[in-house]
């Protein structure tokens, strides 16, 4: 039997665990019971943080005391310490991690890569829902763009369901919410006339599996929504949003991935000071996040968490006392990573070069999925 | 009379258009459908007349503004607001200011300098967005625009710059600006890409007639190209979408602070389908639109009908007017239950 005979449910298991899981409310029909991804593997779910905004290793882990989170992983996991970045805008280097290509894209540029994302082919290759990948930002509308590729073999129908922390759960949307009122669910035969309708203007058959999962998503959004994630302000609360979104979603969709892009270390264009302050506020939220894992009994053994930049800043400051991104040195072109999960290493340290893109194929050899075009290596060296 | 239909690729000016294209025209260019009064006006009339009547008014040249600020990701916190941007819908639908000179204007703005901090991310964005320079293959140019921006004098793009401003001006005012945007312009409303040839010839002709915008658009949105567009749909922005939904159930756009909001909450999501659809059934719950109720309809075959055509711009097949009927009848809310059915359709969604 091959390995997605184990992790692709029919339509009528899903169909099933559906009707179960409706009872506790929006828990993904494949949480109950879920194997390794790989045969050999203990590894079930991926928490993939890119640390987007340019941070410096002289901001991490060469001041540990700034991040000691990211510190504790890495002392119980892999730390690379020269990672090479693939290219020089944030965009463009953070869509290149996740397609494992270095992609030529504009700063702001807003529109989806030519290549197929890790997400796609992780919901390709071993045949999961959207609600099983994930992807929380905190740079809006750009970055839902990290979601899926135009590839004509994958794009949206394997796209990661993709949620801006700061773009949804602010004070002005909730403040729409509260104002129109909450929508009455629909339930009974109001909502077995929709369905009917609905049938009858595409044309008669049952619904897709898109439609199913977006009426879960809409569920959540509104639960979330009532939570305290809108609350949060501050330097660094879009980041910190999106990490917190990705420990809901992990407790709630138990989800097989997830990828959190950051965004705002990028004040240090014009703050310094801010720029650390987003630094320590993250490794907080990290931290957060990892010890939610600690201690759900399910997700403790068997989830990986891998934390990279997508490059760092320049060497010195600019007439402002902050801190560009365009001068070429080390500091831009290589940062510090970290891969922590129960099939990696525990204290091992990696001092050569390695490439951002590699992380990709990297994650898609633990989840058993082909990367078929992606330039990017396995990191092998981090297997425990 | 001879309508524009969707399946008709021979464009005759003089031909009236039908919903369909009245929807089309009027999401492209005013970024919403049309209110009654424009439904009124502008249903049967020719596709030239109609054009002509859109490109008069200051509100399409303020959806014109709302859409670059937009492209160059001036939104949500970098949004200009109470600037001398303000002026710019008037002085363009005036003539006297050109697209171009608009574009310019953008660029020497506090808000695109405050979206692009440092030299090397706004030379990079001006570079990018007004020329579509691909900047990692010229980075020669870009450390020459780098020095201009820290005050050192060089030939920046073939023209002599020292400032900030000087590389936004020479950017801004370079052929090659002038032939990305006619490219990118007629990709947004055609939503197809325009042919090398095509690009280059219109290009130069705005280069050398600034002025010859909108003239140009009306070329594109009489042309087969954009005949296709209408026939199959196209996908609504959020910020269309958050304006079609508003006008279709009350008669009126959103204020400029609900369209951002619900705009950028649902700029939030990779699809943002179910955010859609919640925010569908948040208006139709609330007061004060105009959904009739069960007992309010007199015949509910004709408003299914007329609600057909207005939100999809088509009548509908036996099947779908039987089934829609039958509930827009029937007991409770059958009225709102067919809007929201509609609202949430993924046809609503590609006007």
């Amino acid at each position: 039997m091959s390995i997605l005979d184990h992790t692709h449910p029919s339509r009528r298991d899903l169909l099933r665990a559906a009707a179960g899981a409706g009872a506790i409310g929006l828990a993904s029909p494949l949480a109950a019971a879920i194997g390794p991804i790989r045969p050999g593997y203990k590894t079930k779910h991926v928490v993939l943080v890119i640390m987007a905004g340019g941070v410096r290793s002289r901001e991490t882990f060469g001041s540990p005391k700034q991040i000691p989170n990211l510190v504790q992983l890495a002392d119980e996991g892999v730390l690379f310490t020269r990672l090479r970045t693939a290219n020089l805008g944030h965009f463009g280097a953070s869509m290149s991690i996740v397609t494992g290509i270095s992609e030529a894209r504009g700063i702001r540029d807003n529109s989806r890569a030519p290549d197929p994302t890790l997400f796609e082919y992780v919901r390709k290759d071993l045949g999961l829902a959207a609600s099983d990948v994930w992807v929380t930002t905190s740079g809006g509308a750009q970055q839902v763009n990290y979601a899926y590729g135009l590839h004509a073999d994958y794009g949206q129908k394997y796209g990661a369901t993709t949620l801006d922390g700061d773009g949804i759960f602010n004070e002005e949307f909730k403040g729409i919410v509260s104002k129109l009122g909450t929508p009455r669910p629909l339930a009974g035969s109001d909502a077995e006339r929709v369905a009917e309708l609905r049938r009858v203007l595409r044309g008669g058959g049952p619904p897709s599996a898109a439609e199913e999962s977006r009426a879960r998503v809409e569920r959540y959004i509104l639960e979330e929504l009532g939570r305290g994630v809108t609350g949060m302000t501050g330097a660094g609360a879009g980041d910190a949003k999106a990490i917190q979104l990705a420990r809901n979603l992990l407790s709630v969709f138990r989800p097989r991935m997830i990828g959190v892009v950051l965004q705002q270390a990028d004040i240090a264009h014009g703050s310094f000071n801010g720029y650390t302050e987003v630094i320590r506020r993250n490794d907080a939220a990290i931290g957060e996040l990892v010890a939610a894992i600690r201690g759900d009994e399910t997700l403790r053994d068997s989830t990986a968490v891998v934390v990279l930049p997508e490059f760092g800043r320049d060497a010195d400051l600019n007439s402002r006392r902050g801190l560009d991104h365009g001068d070429g040195s080390d500091d831009l072109r290589f940062v510090h990573g970290v891969a922590w999960g129960p099939d990696f290493k525990r204290g091992k340290v990696v001092n050569d070069d390695r490439r951002t893109i590699d992380v990709m194929p990297t994650i898609a050899d633990l989840f058993g999925a082909d990367p078929r075009h992606a330039k990017g290596s396995v990191l092998r060296e981090i297997y425990a | 009379m001879r309508l524009y239909h969707r399946s008709e690729l021979e464009l005759d000016p003089a031909a009236a258009i039908d919903d369909r294209w009245l929807r089309a025209l009027c999401i492209d260019l005013l970024g919403r459908p049309p209110l009654t009064s424009e439904r009124e006006r502008w249903l049967g009339k020719p596709l030239g007349d109609v054009l002509d009547d859109l490109w008069g008014l200051e509100m399409t040249w303020a959806h014109w503004l709302e859409e670059q600020l937009y492209y160059f990701m001036l939104i949500d916190q970098f949004r200009p607001v109470g600037t001398s941007l303000d002026e710019l819908p008037g002085r363009l639908q005036k003539g006297t200011l050109t697209a171009g000179e608009a574009l310019h204007r953008i660029g020497l703005s506090t808000s695109f300098d405050l979206r692009n901090p440092g030299a090397d991310t706004f030379v990079t964005v001006v570079m990018e967005q007004f020329c579509g320079i691909e900047v990692q293959s010229s980075r020669r140019e870009l450390e020459i625009g780098k020095g201009a921006y820290d005050g050192r004098a060089g030939v920046f793009m073939g023209s002599r710059a020292k400032s900030q401003s000087d590389v936004v001006e020479v950017a801004a005012g370079h052929k090659d600006a002038a032939r990305f945007l006619v490219g990118r312009e007629y990709e947004r409303l055609t939503r197809a890409p325009m042919a090398k040839r095509d690009r280059a010839r219109a290009g130069k002709r705005l280069h050398r007639e600034p002025r010859a915008y909108s003239d140009l658009v009306k070329e594109w949105m009489s042309s087969e190209a954009y005949a296709e567009r209408v026939s199959r749909g196209a996908l609504m922005s959020n910020r269309t979408w958050v304006r079609a939904v508003h006008v279709d159930l009350g008669a009126a756009p959103p204020s400029g602070a609900t369209t951002e909001a619900l705009r950028s909450a649902l700029d939030g999501l990779g699809d943002p389908a179910p955010l859609r659809s919640t925010i569908a059934r948040m208006l139709l719950d609330a007061e004060g639109t105009r959904a009739p109720r069960g007992p309010d309809l007199e015949d509910a075959g004709a408003w299914v009908g007329d609600v057909f055509q207005r939100l999809l711009g088509r009548a509908p097949t036996e099947e779908e007017k039987a089934a829609f009927t039958r509930v827009a009848s029937g007991t409770g809310d059958g009225p709102t239950l067919v809007l929201y059915t509609l609202l949430s359709s993924s046809e609503y969604e590609s006007s």
